[in-house]
């Protein structure tokens, strides 16, 4: 008998493919859709699992760009607690693709977001990446004055890139009411204050986020068409759910709309690849061993797991020790060293 | 009579060749002097009892080795009988900093017509924390002077000559930077060195301030016929070197350090001579 079953490599059927694997083998989850080599110039974004991917990459000795670079020696203790060394620019975490999507139109002087500034006891703090200036600025002016250098830097960005890389993380957001512009924290947590006439909760659809991410795409290629893109979703659950839904519900709901859309567009689209950062640390066979005692960070040890995949698919120095920029950080860096203002709602709790 | 060993690297031949053209600079203190080009003094700890020097494998060359001894007659020094040691050449990120200034507009520092409109802008905040970083940077590798139990002062680099901006061309980093603050840069960061030197419990001494142009930058007529340390009496003048400094350079920073450290030595003394630099 025929069947198109018959014949497949073993990573193809679950019992060769995953029960008979070895517990924390990876496994081979990963073919690379196109090389990315030591020439590539990569550009990073995400949620606060991209720093890990970013930070990876410059180990290899990979050329990853940041357009807002300080001193080498700079410890990145001092440097990544003013939002340095954390992305290609210091625009902080972007967890949805909306809020992608908006700054990139932001850069290129399509859209003006609303309320653009936030206080704080006297201070005066960017809404669009409030944790950037922990003390915040004298003023509303500097404030902007700064975003304006910050936006050159990320048209910069787009324009020498070859590869870009973005971390999906949430889908849920906290909006302005009147205009749809999106925050990257609920207004409250860092700075500005919340309310209900002017803010709204959003959670979006798969539809949603696909649609952002497709018109990213196509804005991004439209100042570079040869770019590329690498998409990964976050295996760290939401610290908190504004949704009404139990926080481990909302964020099955969460990571489910964001690993279909990143496999649409993968199969949309030849010069996106997904790289499943995502099932190396959820999968069955590491029982959660990926994963701090909280259940929720992901260890230092899951990091290198899903690195050294990715890596050493692309035939990438895995050890970490490639940059000489990034020697600093020692191997991959410790998992908690990244910078995350979600993790700020769990003061929140009750 | 105070005894003073001043150890280096190559920023050693200028108060090493002012010295031997003018005796009278030690002001009655007995001065020695030991160290290394840089990739020799790099490798020198300090080893048993209290000897300062080349000590078990220390890789360097063969023929670094031989010129150290030549320069001081030995691979180490005692410094069992020194009162203070001083330690020239101390090298301090000015050159990131020029980068920091040619990249970013500095709150409160770069006047916003200098700025434009899209420049990178750094706070003050994040600004004052390079510095305080740069400058531990420095300093750290110098933590090991605390088990000498003297008083231990680091005499900073000497900042580019002027000739960088009044003789280059426009528009390079040097001549950027100082349009963007960075007299104002310096002095702070150089505060920020003293600050954290004596947190770390080392004295930091910047340069002279007669040394200096008001741009920030040392004085041209320092740097013409600039001394590294060499064997003979002073190494050949080079022109073109933009990071050491003639023998009038190293007579004002030895009247500079010695004056110091009359000062805390003999802190109510009626004959001190006014404390320069910074």
């Amino acid at each position: 008998m025929n069947s198109p079953y018959s014949g497949l490599p073993k990573r193809a059927y679950w019992r060769s493919g995953v029960a008979e694997r070895a517990p924390l083998d990876p496994g081979d989850l990963y073919q690379p859709r196109f090389e990315v080599g030591m020439s590539t110039r990569v550009a990073t974004a995400g949620s606060c699992f991209a720093q890990h991917v970013g930070r990876a990459l410059r180990g290899a000795g990979l050329d990853v760009i940041d357009a807002e670079p300080l001193p080498d020696a700079v410890p990145d203790s001092v440097a990544t607690g003013f939002g340095y060394r954390l992305y290609s620019a210091r625009y902080g975490n972007i967890y949805t693709a909306r809020q992608l999507l908006q700054l990139v139109r932001e850069a290129e002087g399509q859209v003006t977001p609303a309320d653009p500034v936030w206080t704080r006891d006297g201070r005066y703090y960017d809404a669009q990446r409030p944790s950037v200036e922990p003390g915040g600025l004298d003023s509303a002016e500097s404030v902007q004055a700064h975003r304006a250098g910050h936006l050159a830097a990320i048209r910069s960005i787009l324009r020498q890139a070859d590869l870009f890389v973005f971390t999906f993380g949430l889908t849920e957001c906290w909006m302005h009411r009147d205009s749809g512009t999106v925050f990257p924290t609920a207004p409250g947590t860092l700075a500005g204050t919340y309310d209900p006439e002017h803010y709204v909760f959003k959670n979006f659809d798969a539809i949603e986020v696909l649609e952002d991410f497709e018109a990213f795409r196509s804005l991004a290629k439209t100042i570079n068409p040869g770019l590329r893109f690498l998409v990964t979703v976050s295996p760290v659950p939401l610290t908190a759910t504004a949704s009404g839904q139990h926080v481990e519900v909302a964020t099955s709901y969460s990571k489910s709309v964001l690993r279909a859309v990143t496999g649409m567009l993968y199969a949309r689209h030849e010069d996106i690849d997904y790289f499943p950062s995502y099932e190396v640390i959820t999968a069955l066979n590491t029982r959660g061993a990926y994963y701090d005692a909280n259940q929720r960070n992901v260890n230092a040890r899951g990091v290198a797991t899903a690195m050294q995949m990715f890596l050493g698919a692309h035939r990438l120095d895995t050890t970490g020790r490639g940059g000489a920029v990034q020697a600093r950080n020692g191997n991959f860096g410790k998992a908690a060293d990244i910078v995350c203002e979600d993790a700020l709602l769990e003061a929140f709790a009750q | 009579m105070t005894r003073l060993v001043i150890l280096g690297n190559s920023h050693l031949g200028a108060l090493r060749a002012a010295l031997r053209d003018e005796p009278a600079l030690a002001q009655g203190t007995e001065i020695a002097f030991f160290g290394g080009i840089a990739p020799v003094f790099k490798a020198m700890t300090l080893g048993p009892d209290l000897r300062f020097g080349l000590f078990g494998p220390h890789g360097v060359a063969e023929a670094n080795v031989e010129q150290t001894k030549k320069l001081f007659g030995g691979t180490s020094i005692d410094l069992n009988k020194a009162d203070t040691v001083a330690i020239a050449g101390i090298a301090w990120h000015v050159w990131p900093l020029i980068d920091l200034l040619d990249r970013y507009a500095v709150d409160g520092l770069t006047a916003t017509e200098e700025a434009g409109d899209n420049a990178l802008r750094l706070s003050r905040p994040a600004f004052d924390a390079v510095l305080a970083a740069l400058a531990e940077a420095s300093l750290a590798p110098f933590g090991w002077t605390r088990s000498l139990g003297k008083p231990v002062r680091l005499l900073l680099r000497p900042v580019p000559p002027e000739t960088l901006i009044t003789e280059g061309k426009p528009g390079t980093r040097p001549e950027r930077a100082t349009r963007r603050g960075f007299a104002q840069a310096l002095s702070l960061l150089e505060h920020s060195l003293t600050e954290t030197g004596a947190r770390l419990g080392l004295g930091v001494v910047v340069q002279p301030a007669q040394t200096r142009a008001a741009s920030g930058w040392t004085l041209a007529e320092y740097q013409r016929g600039a001394v590294r340390l060499a064997p003979g009496a002073r190494a050949a003048p080079a022109q073109k070197d933009n990071e050491h400094m003639n023998t009038a350079y190293g007579a004002a920073c030895l009247t500079d350090l010695l004056t110091r450290i009359t000062a805390e030595t003999h802190p109510s003394g009626p004959d001190l001579a006014p404390i320069q630099g910074g």
